[in-house]
């Protein structure tokens, strides 16, 4: 246990001493925090703008050209103008050379309405600007309405009363709300997935770093490679998560402090923001964070073993690599329907476990049973690789030079 | 203390690397274990260091295994080397701590050794800003920071320059007369002669000569003697004892050496005939002097002359 400690404070204390660590933390501190601020820069940069710019933007002078072609009267100007704001209106009986004439910059739009079709040709120069759809839906939809209701004798108010009535209430959930939890699950499951890319690769390059030096033999003859890998990859990882774990602070404080400036600005993340975790979902969502981290982070340790130089670790970490990735589209597979079986059963496989066993945790309702099981197997799991890479690691003298063949590493790992 | 092997055979694949082999080293003395390149040395080493498991066989460090010792063993392995990127101290507090001695007592110990090996400026600098010899010295005193009663010196002498070689073979001697048991493995004869008190020769995987050095030699033919003339013209007193009919009688050869000519005789009881033989020449002499085989020659011809270079 002492030579866990003294391996683990090692580890950790190599990397977040170095200067590497620290300006990288201080640099994604503020550049994250400076991110979770930008709605507030945004209106501090339009205030500055001043009324004058947004008094001549209100204005709304129409600024595109557009071609009409109906039989129905019904479509004024007025009408036109009220759904469509923006375009000069210019009468035409067919609209058959459209494609030219907005090709050519003459127009901007041509719409032929025919009854309840239509026929739009829209200038588009992103996909920003490529949004008359709805408004065209709308109008011809509102403006048939109008017309049949008041071909029926109803009274102008009585039609907007009919048309523009909207329910107000609210519906109160008894029990989990997963509209809420749903988005936990989905922002843990990005946070695992970019954890175990990002900060995978210190325990793998501390791994490599340790092979190519050559001070292998010297600590296994020091220490039992068991507790070295064991104190090693927490200990880089803790480095890692403590890095994670400053940039999670960033973001979150400067998006709490800047709540009402991001309910104008983004009302989606304000309300991700708002949303209330409880106590056991912290808890779950913390531990199922960690065994993604490690039974990863293990993984990947076990293969840079085999790696006696940087350049081979890159071939060599290809394999859990896209083993995270695969992990990572499963979930969000698994997201659109968590009872599928398939779903069920990688929730319970290490290394896939963690996300989807949160994912589901966080939209449908999981017997206690079954979470209590996954986290059994992760923990496991992450035993059995911690052993598994021991022995790899051990291994790692006897293979020094040489090219790794799964055979021999697997044959000296269980032999030894 | 005391380390014991016994029977140790030891394969990889179809590669039989040691043979049923054996031997004892005992404190207070150094051993010399030698061989060619490939002969089984590391491997031999790495079993008692309890990197890799022997296939059969016994290796007991005072009647326990290597696991029960750990503390007790220092080791300067033949892969070295350390975290580049860290301070020296801090590397070697931990591995002081490693092998389970208190931050504080090892970080004492970490400043005495490198103070001893003349490196104490170096005490907070990253291992990467130092030469390979001084990263050595820095490996070495890693190797002793427990102050262990055995160590276990894997080719200690490559990249160390003369000075610095002269201070390990100082600390070796050091803790031989403290009653410690160093071991060494090298190839530089010449070093491991000065120092080691006992040997052991392994040709592929097989011990071929072991016991103590002295005795070795005494085992060996004396049959070459060694006429260090007055005069610096050592070709001309060769011409004179080539041409002495007597002399030609019992040698089978003469050779120039560094400090005079060699006269191998073809019995080693001729020696008082070669002495009168060289008196009766007016040949006037520093030195006659009953040569004995150098560890070199012993090595050669145990470990075979063939074609890797030795």
């Amino acid at each position: 246990m002492n030579q866990f400690k003294t391996i683990l404070k090692f580890e950790y204390f190599g990397y977040v001493r170095t200067k590497a660590f620290i300006i990288t933390t201080v640099l994604f501190f503020v550049i994250v925090a400076a991110a979770s601020s930008l709605p507030m820069f945004i209106n501090a940069f339009n205030s500055i703008r001043g009324d004058a710019d947004i008094s001549a933007a209100s204005d709304d002078e129409p600024s595109m050209n557009a071609l009409i072609a109906s039989p129905s009267a019904i479509f004024t100007d007025e009408v036109l103008s009220a759904y469509l704001p923006g375009y000069m209106w210019t009468r035409a009986d067919n609209i058959d050379n459209a494609w030219e004439a907005i090709e050519s910059g003459d127009y901007d739009l041509a719409l032929r309405i025919d009854g309840l079709n239509y026929t739009a040709y829209e200038r588009t120069t992103s996909l920003i600007t490529q949004g008359s759809q709805h408004a065209i839906n709308f109008m011809i939809k509102d403006v048939y309405q109008r017309e049949f209701l008041d071909g029926r004798g109803f009274a102008a108010d009585e039609i907007d009363h009919v048309l523009h009535s909207h329910p107000i209430g609210e519906i109160i959930v008894v029990g989990t709300d997963y509209t809420q939890t749903f988005w936990i699950g989905y922002v843990m499951m990005i946070l695992m997935f970019f954890a175990m890319i990002l900060y995978g690769q210190f325990v793998s390059t501390s791994v490599v770093v340790e092979k190519s030096s050559k001070a292998m033999e010297l600590l296994i003859t020091s220490a039992k490679p068991f507790q070295l890998m064991m104190g090693k990859v927490l200990g880089v990882g803790m480095a890692g998560l403590t890095q994670f774990g400053a940039i999670l602070l960033a973001a979150f404080v400067f998006i709490r402090l800047n709540q009402a400036s991001w309910n104008d600005f983004n009302p989606a993340v304000a309300a991700i923001m708002e949303m209330s975790m409880s106590g056991s979902l912290i808890l779950l969502a913390l531990l199922f964070f960690l065994f993604s981290f490690f039974s990863y982070a293990f993984v990947l340790a076990g293969f840079a073993c085999t790696a006696s130089r940087m350049e081979e670790l890159q071939t060599i970490a290809l394999i859990p690599t896209l083993i995270a990735v695969a992990t990572f589209y499963v979930a969000i597979a698994g997201s659109m329907m968590p009872d599928a079986a398939y779903v069920k059963i990688c929730s319970f496989i290490p290394m896939l476990s963690p996300m989807l066993m949160f994912m589901r945790i966080c939209i449908a309702d999981v017997p206690i049973a079954e979470i209590i099981a996954a986290c059994a197997i992760n923990a496991a799991a992450i035993f059995a690789f911690a052993f598994v890479c021991s022995r790899i690691y051990k291994v790692g003298v006897m293979l020094y030079g040489k090219k790794p063949r799964v055979k021999d590493i697997l044959r000296y790992a269980f032999k030894s | 203390m005391r380390i014991e092997l016994e029977g140790i055979n030891k394969s990889f694949g179809s590669n039989h690397v040691l043979k049923d082999l054996g031997f004892s080293a005992k404190s207070g003395k150094a051993f010399g274990l030698l061989g060619r390149n490939g002969s089984g040395k590391t491997t031999t080493i790495r079993i008692i260091m309890g990197i890799f498991p022997q296939d059969s066989g016994r290796v007991s460090i005072n009647g326990g295994n290597y696991k029960d010792n750990r503390n007790t063993i220092g080791y300067l392995p033949e892969e070295r080397g350390l975290y580049p990127k860290r301070v020296i101290i801090d590397q070697m507090v931990y591995f002081g701590e490693l092998r389970g001695m208190k931050s504080g007592a090892a970080k004492k110990r970490a400043e005495m050794l490198l103070e001893k090996l003349e490196a104490t400026e170096y005490l907070n600098r990253k291992l990467d800003t130092l030469s390979k010899g001084n990263q050595q010295k820095i490996q070495l005193a890693i190797s002793l920071i427990t102050d262990p009663d055995i160590l276990i010196l894997d080719e200690p002498f490559s990249g160390l320059d003369p000075v610095n070689a002269g201070l390990l073979k100082s600390l070796v001697q050091d803790m031989v007369t403290a009653g410690k048991l160093v071991i060494f493995c090298s190839h530089q004869m010449a070093s491991v002669e000065e120092l080691c008190d006992d040997i052991c020769i392994i040709e592929k995987g097989r011990i071929v000569l072991s016991g103590e050095l002295a005795k070795i030699k005494k085992t060996y033919p004396r049959n070459r003697i060694l006429i260090a003339p007055e005069s610096t013209d050592f070709a001309d007193v060769q011409r004179r004892l080539q041409a002495s009919p007597d002399i030609r009688d019992i040698s089978t050869g003469i050779e120039i050496a560094k400090k005079g000519c060699v006269i191998t005789l073809k019995n080693e009881l001729d020696k008082l005939r070669l002495f009168t033989a060289v008196n009766g020449m007016n040949v006037s002499i520093d030195t006659f002097q009953v040569m004995e085989p150098t560890l070199e020659e012993i090595f050669i011809e145990k470990a075979g002359g063939g074609n890797e270079p030795v």
